[in-house]
């Protein structure tokens, strides 16, 4: 959605020097290109940072085995418990 | 929950679509399971795209915990019975065997972008009916209305119980069935139920028409009862809240989002009370959810006609009514209303 927000404000812009220069036009294009194109970059850093960090956290966490069936499966035969497994 | 193996799957990635079958659009699934892989039950259920907690809570998740170990400890004596928790054998094992998701890897790329590395569990959903329509076929309603709710039936269950009967709708197959309020589902087709989750599975299972077998209990006695579905028992779910459902509307929409018409909006567009009146919602801008728009249609039309469909109550009856009968590549006449003016419009199926 933000990088939405961002493309509407570059139009409006665009629209708003319609009537001027095509290098003028042309640079605020450009720029509103960059502008967009880094929006999107810091919103899929942003995810990827988080996806890192929540696995950082429930790996910290002796409750919880992350993203590892195998292991889950292991760990349920030795302890003859059963399973509960999350998506998410 | 120190008496389970706490396991979190985060990507559907490599997932073993043979042993894991849920429904895919939901954020938050569970299955509770021995280590021998035989499934004791599922819980996750969802119906709407905002509200994601209205059909799940954490009194029903209890309960659902505490039947699992029940089970558990049961076991391998009620084995028998645990075998239709498993379902049939998958197009493909794995997710990545499907031609649309073949760019995923195994594994996660933490080192990298690790978010586009990641397969959502919709995508599989998405990337079935893919597969359907890429051979020209009409994919069944088992794959068009995945994991109906109880609703489909006429039931509505109480979200803070394992599976008990809050509303029994008027002539539905419930009531011809004899459920009544406050009767709790122990056991569908011989299946024990820990939730609704499992109650939807037993209905996904369902072939159309079929007999379910019910075994409730009602005042602290134990009963039987036979609910009846027939062919299109399914076709009254909403497939409108799905994820998944995005890339149908590309489909057969070319990128329309449509909602009912209210009564002030069909006054205003000279439409009577009755007929089909869908609401454009929105249409989309970017790539292949542009073609509607490209082809004229806007934001506030509504579709009186669709390539002679005329009595659809919804969007995601006339989703699946051309997914199942209009192929790729066909041009498909549209009536609309724009304003008070009548329109004829084309839109190309995908």
């Amino acid at each position: 959605m933000e990088y939405l927000g961002v493309y509407h404000l570059i139009r409006n812009i665009f629209n708003h020097f319609r009537g001027a220069s095509k290098l003028r036009r042309t640079l605020t294009l450009f720029s509103g290109f960059i502008l967009m194109g880094t929006a999107f970059l810091q919103a899929a850093e942003k995810r990827d940072q988080m996806v890192r960090e929540d696995r950082k956290t429930f790996q910290q966490d002796s409750t919880w085995i992350y993203n590892d069936l195998p292991k889950a499966l292991e760990a349920a035969r030795k302890s003859q418990k059963p399973l509960l497994i999350v998506f998410r | 929950m120190d008496q389970f193996v706490t396991v979190r799957l985060v990507q559907g990635n490599s997932m073993d679509l043979t042993l894991f079958q849920f429904d895919l659009d939901l954020t938050f699934a569970v299955f509770f399971m021995n280590a021998d892989k035989t499934i004791y039950g599922r819980y996750g259920t969802r119906s709407d795209q905002k509200q994601a907690m209205r059909e799940i809570s954490i009194e029903s998740f209890g309960k659902a915990l505490r039947a699992a170990l029940d089970i558990h400890k049961d076991y391998p004596s009620n084995k028998a019975s645990l075998a239709g928790k498993h379902g049939p054998k998958p197009r493909y094992a794995k997710p990545e065997q499907y031609p649309d998701l073949k760019k995923f890897k195994a594994n996660l790329d933490y080192q990298g972008q690790v978010s586009r590395s990641c397969m959502h569990c919709h995508m599989i959903q998405a990337a079935e009916r893919k597969a359907w329509r890429s051979q020209r076929k009409a994919p069944p309603d088992k794959v068009l209305y995945p994991w109906p709710m109880p609703d489909a039936v006429g039931l509505s269950l109480d979200p803070k119980e394992k599976a008990k009967v809050a509303k029994v709708a008027r002539g539905s197959a419930a009531e011809k069935a004899r459920f009544r309020p406050r009767d709790e589902i122990l056991k569908l087709n011989g299946q024990p139920i820990l939730s609704i989750a499992d109650v939807q599975w037993v209905l996904h299972s369902a072939e159309a028409p079929a007999t379910i077998e019910a075994e409730v209990l009602r005042s602290g006695k134990t009963g039987t009862l036979k609910l009846a579905l027939k062919e299109d028992w399914r076709r009254t779910s909403s497939i409108s809240w799905r994820t998944s459902t995005w890339d149908m509307r590309r489909m057969a929409l070319g990128g329309m989002i449509l909602r009912d018409s209210t009564t002030e909006e069909r006054r205003k567009a000279g439409l009577g009370k009755g007929g089909m009146a869908l609401f454009v919602k929105g249409a989309g801008r970017h790539g292949a959810h542009r073609v509607a728009r490209n082809r004229g249609f806007l934001p506030n039309d509504i579709i009186v006609d669709f390539g002679g469909i005329r009595d659809v109550k919804n969007e995601s009856q006339l989703i699946a009514e051309l997914m199942r009968t209009r192929m790729p590549g066909e041009k498909v006449p549209v009536k609309i209303v724009r304003g008070r003016k009548q329109m004829k419009l084309e839109l190309p199926m995908q």
